[in-house]
Formats: C-alpha cells, structure tokens, sequence
C-alpha cells in the first residue's frame, strides 16, 4: 500500500514541478496583466498543491500527512483570494490592456 | 561544506558592501544593509552545523548542533527588522521635506 | 543533508541578492530581496535551525516587505526630480565601491578560512544541550537559552523593540488621519473573515508551545502582527483602528514589558535572582506538557505581547501616514 502511495506522490510531485514551470514559462512570455496573473496562479494552486499533496507519504505518520493536507487546503483558499485582489486593483487602475513592456524606471 | 557556507558569506557581505558605497538611492541603501544582515546570519547559522547533527529540540537523535548562535541569530533577525522599520520611517521623512529619495539630493545634510 | 541542495540554494541567494542590487525597479528589487529571505529560512531549516528559519520567514520576507511597500508607495507619490550626480558620477562611483568590497570579501574569506576544520561545539553548548531538561524542565533548547539562561538578553532586545516603536511613532506623529481606504472587494473581505481565525489559532500555537516545538514568544508575535497587517489591508485602516485601537496596542505592548519585569522581580522576592526560574517560585512540570519549564510560558507570553503589538503599531502608524491627503502631512 505504501510503495503504491509513493508512487503516486512522486507522480504528483512531477505534475506540480511541471506546472511551477509552466508558470515560469507563462510569466515570461504572456503580453499584459491578466493572462501573466493566469498563469502565475497556476504556480500555487496547481503546482505547490500537487507537490504538497505528493509529499504526503513520505511525511512519516498521518500527523505530518494532514498538516501538509491543511497546508494545500490553506493555499487553496487563499491564492485566489489574493490573485482576484491583484486582478480587481489592475481593472481600477486601468492597467489591464496595456502590455508591460516599456521599462518602469526609478531613481537609481 | 564549511568553505562553500564561508564562500557565500564573504560574498553576500561584500555585495551589500558595494550596494551601501555606490547607489545612490536610499531604498538600495537598506537593501544593502539587509544584505549584510542576512550574511551575518548565515554566518552565525551555518558555524553553527556539525555535521550529522540534529535540531536542538529534546529528546536528540545523535548528537545536536550548537543551540547558542540559534538564540543569537533569533535576537539579530528581530531587532534587524526594527532597523529597518525606523530606517523607512527616516526615509519617508526625508522624502517629506526633500521630495528624494536619492541621497546627492540631501544637499541640506552637508556641511 | 545533501550538499548538491544546500550549493544550489547558496547559488541562488547570490543570485537573488545579485538581482535585488542591479535592478532599475525598486519594487522588483524588494520582491527579489524578499525571494532570497526565503531562500535564507530554507537553508536555515536544512542547517537544522527550525526556530531561526521561522522567524526569517516570518519577518525578513514577510513583515520588512510589507513594510517596504508601505514606504515606497509613500516616496513614489510624488515623482523624485531626476538627475545623475554631476560631481560624482556612477561610472567614477562603482570601481572604487567595487575595488573596497572585494577586497573586504578577501579578507573576510581569509579570516573566516582558519575555522573551516573540524567543529567541536563549547563547553557552554555542550551543558545547554544536556542539562536543559533538568535545569528548565523544556524540550526546546534554544528557547531554553533565550528565556532563562539568557533571559536578561531577551529583556533588553524588547526594549530596542520598544525604542524601534517609539522612534517611528515620534518620527510620524502629529496628525490624525483624516480617510481611510474602503478596503478590497467583497470576496476578499469573505475569505479573509474565514481565514483569519485559523491565522489567530496557528499564531496562538507558535506561542503557547514554545517550549517544546520551534516557536516562541517572537514568532508568534509577529504571526499576530501579519494578522493584524492583514485586516488593515483587507478591511481598510479605519475598520481596524475601531478593533483594536492603538490605544489597546500600547497598552499590550507596556503589559508585555511589565509582565516580563513582575517575573523576574517574583523571582527576587523568592530569593533566586532576578528571573530566576526553578530555584524561584516555579516548577518544572512533567516534560512535554504544557504547563512545563516554569516561568517560560508566562515570559513567552509577554514577549509575544510586545513584538505582536509592538510591530503592528509600527505597520499602523506608517500606513496612517499614507492614507492622508498630501497637504495635510504632518512636518
């Protein structure tokens, strides 16, 4: 049963670090706010919840294993909580559409 | 081990080092600081590893590693943090009457 | 421990760190430096320092940040006037900058080179890490040392965090606000509401079981101040003065510092010394239970009373100065 679950959890890992890069690769490369705030979502509720959930059997004991599971079901509720944020204070400063490529320069 | 934690610490420092000489905004400034803090920490912590030890809670599996430069350290990352809060206080303040945050601009702090 | 990880995070702490320097940005710069305080708490746990790596967590990537963004929004207001130095240029600035740190690198390194060889840990360790379950009755060494062997320290670190409080609050003081911000949508508001008493339960956690888990008075503390950050955030400063007044936080924060001194003196008064634990009024307890270690649960308390409110009054009073109209800024 626990060889089974492992290799389960190592599947999910694999998944989550290949979201976390997909993310990686969305951020880079999408043109505006909104579809760079889609995919850098994908980094916390699709990747960081499947590694989270596929490091459960080996976290040793069912008390590690459900403190990693509050963890995810944490992120869960929280990433988009704060993802709308970030989306609703754009639309407020009309910062949707307009790509972000031209350099914001400070003080330096 | 020890050389490579040594390595990172001399740099680290040396990078906060070049931050707090040559920039010239205040924020870079605290950055650099902050650098400086962290290598400190780092040093503290990683002199603090013996190899194969295990964290100082009781029961020890083995032998444990160093508990005191953990305190230290611990006392070092809340005091740094009050740093640099009053530091961004004095930063808004100076904004207040400067209307910079660029230290050539402080024209009035010279002699 | 695999040393391949701890290369690759060392690689990446000083490339962060390389990032949050050379960036025009100063808000990516700050994210970035947040980034390797992260890094930093993850090597701290691989070097087995739990206790140490939650409170950079916890403070270097999470309170200084939300600090910085206070204060940079605050500066970016109104635009700074632009303009390299004419006398001191920054391409005549950087190769001395330069030249002074890496020779400072060099010498460092080759002071630091003579301890590479075999650790052995001091007396002093060595009787902390075998004598603190009879002497203290905790399981947690390291808040063993912060609060009893070393329990005066500890005092007198919560005084810099009271002067730290006092400094900004003289800094920034002087008006009263006249608006606040309505805070974020409603969904957020929800959430937040959900969310914010598991916050409070996790902080209390932290707290209460410093001495037996990682934790302690200062991380504990500080999660109580996040919350707090938190709901001034979501709900808007005005909604969060109303529920905890700054007023109550004062008053928490001077109880914090009394608490801390009526210990020590309980211990005077039963002839053991100032702060004394066992030899004083207190008893060790059965280990591992709550209601162990003497007077550590009391002293932990009272410094999560000081740092908790002690750093959300410092978030407050700079955010109140935010929120004001730009005329009506106290000078």
């Amino acid at each position: 049963m626990i060889p089974l679950l492992r290799f389960l959890g190592g599947i999910s890992i694999f998944a989550g670090v290949f979201f976390s890069f997909a993310a990686v690769v969305a951020i880079l490369r999408f043109p505006d706010v909104y579809t760079r705030l889609h995919g850098g979502t994908k980094a916390l509720s699709g990747g960081a919840i499947l590694i989270l959930l596929g490091a459960m059997p080996y976290a040793g004991g069912v008390a590690g294993a459900l403190k990693l599971f509050l963890i995810a079901v944490f992120f869960l509720v929280s990433n988009p909580m704060a993802s709308h944020a970030i989306a609703r204070a754009c639309h407020r400063r009309t910062l949707a559409n307009r790509p972000i490529d031209e350099k914001r320069r400070d003080d330096v | 081990m020890a050389v490579m934690s040594f390595i990172t610490v001399s740099l680290l420092f040396a990078l906060g080092l070049f931050t707090v000489l040559s920039q010239r905004n205040v924020f870079k400034t605290v950055i650099g600081l902050t650098l400086m803090e962290s290598a400190v920490l780092l040093l503290l912590i990683s002199w603090a590893y013996i190899p194969g030890g295990s964290a100082p809670i009781l029961p020890l599996q083995g032998k444990g590693v160093d508990p005191l430069p953990h305190s230290f350290t611990l006392t070092a990352i809340v005091i740094g943090a009050c740093d640099i809060a009053l530091a961004f206080a004095f930063i808004m303040k100076l904004h207040r009457f400067e209307r910079s945050v660029n230290v050539d601009d402080f024209r009035r702090l010279k002699g | 421990m695999s040393e391949h990880l701890l290369a690759f995070l060392y690689f990446f702490i000083l490339l962060t760190a390389f990032v949050a320097i050379f960036l025009d940005d100063l808000l990516s710069s700050f994210i970035s430096l947040s980034v390797t305080g992260v890094l930093m708490a993850t090597v701290f746990a691989l070097l087995r320092a739990p206790d140490v790596a939650l409170t950079q967590a916890i403070i270097n990537s999470g309170l200084v940040t939300s600090l910085f963004l206070v204060a940079y929004s605050r500066t970016q207001r109104t635009p700074p006037p632009a303009g390299e130095c004419v006398e001191c240029p920054f391409w005549l600035r950087w190769p001395g900058a330069a030249l002074v740190s890496a020779l400072f690198a060099a010498v460092l390194f080759r002071g630091l080179y003579v301890f590479s060889g075999e650790r052995i840990p001091g007396s002093t360790s060595a009787h902390y890490l075998s004598q603190t379950l009879e002497e203290t009755g905790a399981l947690n060494v390291v808040a063993a040392i912060l609060l009893d062997y070393r329990a005066f320290d500890t005092l007198g670190e919560t005084t810099v965090i009271f002067t730290a409080v006092f400094g900004i609050s003289l800094l920034l003081s002087g008006g009263k606000y006249v608006h606040s911000g309505h805070g974020l949508s409603f969904i957020v508001k929800r959430g937040m509401a959900l969310l914010t008493p598991f916050i409070l339960l996790y902080a209390a956690s932290i707290l209460f079981l410093g001495h037996l888990t990682p934790g302690g008075g200062f991380q504990g503390g500080s999660v109580f101040a996040t919350a707090a950050i938190l709901i001034c955030v979501v709900y808007g400063t005005n909604f969060e003065a109303a529920r905890i007044s700054p007023k109550s936080k004062e008053t928490f924060e001077a109880g914090g510092a009394v608490l801390f001194v009526f210990i020590g003196l309980l211990g005077i008064a039963w002839g053991g010394g100032f702060l004394a634990n066992l030899s004083g009024p207190f008893s060790a307890g059965t280990p591992g239970s709550l209601f162990s270690g003497g007077n550590m649960l009391l002293l932990n308390l009272a410094v999560g009373m000081k740092v908790g409110a002690g750093l959300s009054s410092i978030f407050y009073t700079m955010i109140k100065i935010l929120e004001l109209e730009d005329d009506s800024w106290p000078s």
